[in-house]
């Protein structure tokens, strides 16, 4: 955080910045360079490594901003079942599975979910809908059979 | 091949998760901290069902932004259990079991 600054006000300088590049990399042609680069960031949100501080809607994408997660250990600061479970979360029939994949009760893999969005800094089941999606559910389905 | 193989058994316990449809991410730095921008894309279009209410289809905007009742009750000025209510009439009329539900149907 910037230094003598009130939150509000550094918010709203991070955003600003946000916007600025989400424009280059939209209207000035860097989507392609954007796109390619995105798995990999993609892949360190899934491993807890990044926790989300901020979500702002802007020209009709929906943006979340997120700093280095503080704590993690071992390159991941989720757990396997937790991210087993957050990728469940759609899903009853899918959340039974999983839990019997791991040996636990449902409630317990709603604790794994509740933890999960705990670390990444999400407030909402809805939310973290939007960051799971429904592609996440065979995916999820297909971890847990290996 | 060998040598790699329980080591990086051990070592990657990761699950992957696809990336969401249309996301886009990308590094920026503010204020000498790294930053992360995941920029989701426009939601899905779909039929709204004619017999919703201007209401309903404002709360409905609200849901897939995440937001909870208690947020879509401070923003549009009304109680929190007239946005429950509100939310389970909806739920009802677009057929789902949950705003969850309905946040990954318009994804």
């Amino acid at each position: 955080m910037t230094e003598g600054l009130s939150p509000r006000a550094d918010t709203c300088l991070l955003r600003a910045r946000v916007i600025e590049m989400l424009d280059a990399a939209l209207v000035r042609g860097a989507e392609p360079a954007t796109r390619a680069r995105t798995g990999a960031l993609w892949d360190e949100v899934c491993a807890g490594r990044w926790e989300f501080i901020d979500r702002f809607e802007h020209a009709g994408r929906r943006l979340l901003v997120a700093r280095r997660a503080a704590r993690v250990r071992g390159g991941a600061a989720l757990t396997r079942a937790e991210v087993l479970c957050m990728a469940a979360v759609l899903d009853r029939a899918l959340q039974k599975v999983v839990a019997a994949d791991l040996g636990v009760s449902e409630s317990t893999v709603s604790t794994h979910v509740r933890r999960a969005m705990r670390k990444l800094g999400i407030a909402t089941r809805a939310e973290l809908a939007l960051l799971v999606g429904e592609g996440a559910e065979r995916e999820g389905a297909a971890g847990s059979a290996t | 091949m060998r040598a790699s193989g329980p080591r990086a058994r051990r070592a990657s316990p990761v699950v992957r998760l696809p990336v969401p449809r249309g996301a886009l991410a990308f590094t920026l730095e503010h204020a000498g901290e790294e930053h992360l921008v995941v920029s989701l894309g426009t939601p899905r279009e779909i039929a709204w069902p004619a017999t919703l209410t201007a209401s309903e289809r404002a709360i409905a905007a609200h849901i897939v932004a995440g937001r909870s009742t208690e947020q879509i009750a401070r923003a549009r000025g009304r109680s929190s259990r007239t946005i429950a209510n509100q939310i389970a009439s909806l739920l009802r009329k677009l057929e789902v079991a949950s705003r969850v539900q309905l946040a990954a149907r318009l994804q």
